[in-house]
């Protein structure tokens, strides 16, 4: 593989930095190890590239300690790319055919269409084989919040919005960690089949973060780009939500930005407009916010490479959350709904936004 | 009239059991002195913290200095210890993979940066100015915003530390970010003038070798050169380093070197990010020499060893100055800008200022009331911290005694 302008200069600007960025980087912070920090993994890549290491699988093993959040770029200097061009370099690994991870742990095999949320919808007949408007949960959601699917389809219902139904396409899974793993040409392959099952609609409600962004902005680089309007369901609910009668959740109620919306899709206010909107007071915001906000650990494909390290992140964002005084945390991203339930236990409870919106439908307020 | 003397014998054999002869050397003091002077050089962590035990027990002063005419008077009869480093030179480690190299703190700045070039790396350190110093003393020394790295802070460079407590007692830093683990247990020492601990091992971070370009202008006036730092910072070229700086009164020849004179008597420096980051070298170029007089200095050859005292001799204080006040002085001086001016990263919130020692006259007399503005007070709340740390450190003033 031939180094890119690109690629290079991302690795040189960070290896001759003092590591300025290195307080905002989740995963040095959980494991306190410099050469984890995005400086350390970013000096490493380019050593690697320039020969003065041989890349073996312990080498390689430390370019997966990456969340791809972009909090350090959200600080550096030079808006220095990191995550992107990490992500490239395990890429460049496996052409190299080192690969400390196995691919078997990066693919997910299609939801079954007989059990659990997606079996759940058709029996509520909102299933159909293509529809016009597609909800689209991805692999984490089915996996890892569950729940999240049956509130949207509850939620849709009450506003009037029953076009909107699960289809085939939702069995799929949409390939993020295979792309963020760095397996392209098998990442590559699934996203041509997601983009066919997408094809007949017009419409996507993605619940997922991380599947949103790699519909919206990975799809097109590998020659697969979507042609349905795609949407995250924050969006999609506002709409919804604005004539609706709702009886306000009480409470104090803390709102976690996830580092895909917040930072990837720009979506800081769509959600805090609809919690707004069903909340009784305002959401708390954490002390990270916004596009400052803390990356719970729950993507980069963290959770399958170093999975105590990515809950030592979601603790930090549990600790925030109690740091404030919260009651509860809510948050829009499916992945940050599974990881945070995790560490949190019984100390705090997380829910998704449409699982408060749908209470608050209901009247559980 | 006769004095009394009290021969220090049996300190020097108390001494002699715990690092071998070869390594102590009485100073010629030593005998009219009450409490006796040695120089000791341990060779290992180990025999340093014996050292510093036995001076608990005998209450010794224990420098990580030269010797000074005051010291004997000082300590009355308390016998003094002062350590040298040059037998703690080793280096533990050149990780590539970790980027950083471990060493222990006596190695010279120059013997640590030959090393590293060797293979191809260098540290966040500028490689001459301390070249004849030993890392202990880099590190240990205040000078951070004006000797130390030109870009970030010491603290930045350092990985992790090995302190020896005054009690004797040691502790290892843990490579870890500042945010994960609460106060930086590194600080403490960093800049620190040897006062809480001796650091006998530092974990640095190296990068590799690679060229700086620095671009020299000259400006007849400190409000201009300010002036055209501010409006480049405005207009976002924000390059890696800036200084403006006079030289000192003895660099006649420096200030000829790189082409500063009367009707240019201030050098701007400008460290663009290169090629890889920031504005272009020929943009910022182009920029400042529209508003400045562009200077060539001999290529290889070292601006601020040219123009200014070594560090060591640079003992004035460091301050942090903003816009305004700077603007203020400049327009106070007018053309009349003392020697010895040095006033380095300078940012959108200002810069830090120092003025070398022994500078006469009222500009540099102005100069120094604007730093001194900026010093802490005697009772202040800094001060307290320092005392209070001190005390609880080094209870009976074991190390580097005032």
């Amino acid at each position: 593989m031939t180094t890119t302008p690109t690629y290079d200069k991302a690795l040189t600007l960070c290896t001759f930095c003092p590591s300025l960025c290195l307080h905002t980087c989740p995963v040095s912070n959980a494991e306190a190890r410099d050469s984890v920090s995005p400086w350390g993994k970013m000096s490493l890549a380019r050593h690697v590239e320039q020969g003065l290491v041989k890349l073996d699988d312990e080498v390689a093993a430390l370019l997966y300690k990456c969340l791809g959040c972009q909090a350090c770029q959200q600080f550096c200097a030079h808006d220095n790319p990191v995550g992107p061009t990490l992500f490239e370099a395990r890429a460049r690994a496996v052409a190299r055919g080192v690969t400390p991870f196995p691919l078997e742990r990066f693919v997910h095999a299609d939801w079954s269409a007989d059990e659990g949320p997606i079996a759940q919808a058709r029996d509520a007949e909102r299933f159909e084989t293509a529809p016009a408007f597609l909800l689209l949960p991805g692999h984490q959601t089915l996996r890892g919040a569950p729940d999240t699917l049956a509130d949207t389809l509850a939620l849709t219902e009450r506003l009037g919005a029953e076009e909107l139904c699960v289809g085939e396409a939702s069995r799929l899974d949409v390939g993020y960690d295979l792309w963020a793993a760095g397996f392209h040409k098998e990442f590559a392959a699934v996203a041509r089949r997601v983009q066919q099952a997408l094809a007949a609609s017009r419409q996507v409600v993605v619940l997922s973060a991380e599947a949103l962004f790699l519909l919206r902005h990975i799809y097109p680089q590998f020659g697969a780009p979507i042609a349905a309007d795609l949407v995250h369901v924050s969006e999609y609910l506002l709409s919804l939500m604005s004539g609706a009668v709702v009886e306000r959740v009480r409470g104090r109620v803390a709102y976690h930005d996830s580092c895909h919306l917040a930072r990837q899709l720009n979506l800081v206010a769509p959600p805090r407009e609809l919690l707004r909107r069903v909340l009784e007071d305002a959401p708390v915001e954490l002390a990270a916010n916004g596009a400052n906000t803390v990356c719970c650990g729950g993507t980069g494909c963290l959770p399958i490479t170093s999975p105590a390290t990515s809950r030592e992140a979601a603790v930090a964002v549990i600790e925030l959350a109690l740091e404030r005084g919260a009651e509860r945390l809510v948050t829009f991203s499916t992945e940050c709904v599974a990881q945070l339930r995790d560490a949190a236990g019984d100390r705090l409870e997380v829910t998704h936004g449409v699982t408060l919106c749908n209470q608050a439908i209901r009247g559980e307020g | 009239m006769t004095t009394s003397i009290v021969r220090p014998v049996g300190y020097l054999d108390e001494l002699r059991r715990i690092v071998p002869t070869e390594q102590i050397e009485p100073h010629a003091t030593a005998e009219g002195a009450r409490g006796g002077s040695w120089a000791v050089e341990p060779a290992t962590q180990d025999e340093l913290v014996d050292v510093l035990k036995w001076a608990n027990e005998r209450h010794a002063a224990v420098y990580t200095r030269h010797p000074r005419p005051g010291d004997a008077e000082r300590c009355g009869a308390r016998p003094r210890i002062y350590l040298r480093g040059r037998r703690m030179q080793r280096v533990g480690d050149v990780d590539i993979v970790s980027g950083t190299v471990t060493v222990q703190s006596g190695i010279a700045m120059k013997d640590l940066h030959d090393m590293l070039a060797e293979r191809g790396f260098t540290t966040g350190f500028p490689t001459r100015p301390w070249r004849q110093e030993s890392l202990g003393a880099v590190l240990a020394a205040a000078l951070d915003s004006h000797w130390g790295p030109r870009y970030g802070a010491m603290e930045e460079q350092v990985v992790s530390l090995g302190v020896v407590f005054p009690d004797g007692t040691s502790a290892r830093s843990r490579t870890a970010p500042r945010k994960a683990v609460g106060p930086d247990f590194d600080r403490l020492f960093l800049g620190s003038r040897g006062r809480f601990g001796i650091v006998y091992q530092a974990t640095l971070r190296i990068y590799p070798s690679a060229q700086r370009e620095v671009l020299s202008y000259g400006a007849p006036d400190l409000a201009t050169a300010l002036e055209a730092v501010r409006t480049s910072l405005e207009a976002g070229f924000e390059p890696r380093a800036i200084e403006i700086m006079t030289p000192a009164p003895d660099r006649s020849w420096g200030r000829k070197r790189v082409g500063l004179t009367d009707e240019l008597p201030i050098l701007v420096l400008v460290e663009p990010w290169g090629a890889e980051g920031g504005r272009p070298i020929a943009m910022v170029d182009q920029y400042f020499s529209s508003q400045l007089t562009r200077l060539e200095p001999p290529v290889g050859w070292d601006v601020h060893e040219g123009l200014l005292p070594p560090p060591r001799a640079w003992t004035a204080p460091v301050v942090g100055v903003r816009w305004s006040e700077l603007m203020a002085l400049a327009r106070e001086l007018g053309h009349d800008v003392p020697p010895g001016v040095w006033l380095v990263r300078l940012s959108r919130h200002g810069g830090f200022l120092s003025l070398a020692s022994g500078i006469q006259g009222s500009p540099a007399d102005r100069v120094r009331f604007l730093i001194n503005q900026h010093l802490p007070t005697a009772n202040g709340p800094w001060h307290v911290i320092l005392k209070t740390l001190k005390d609880q450190l080094d209870p009976r003033g074991i190390l580097n005694p005032d």
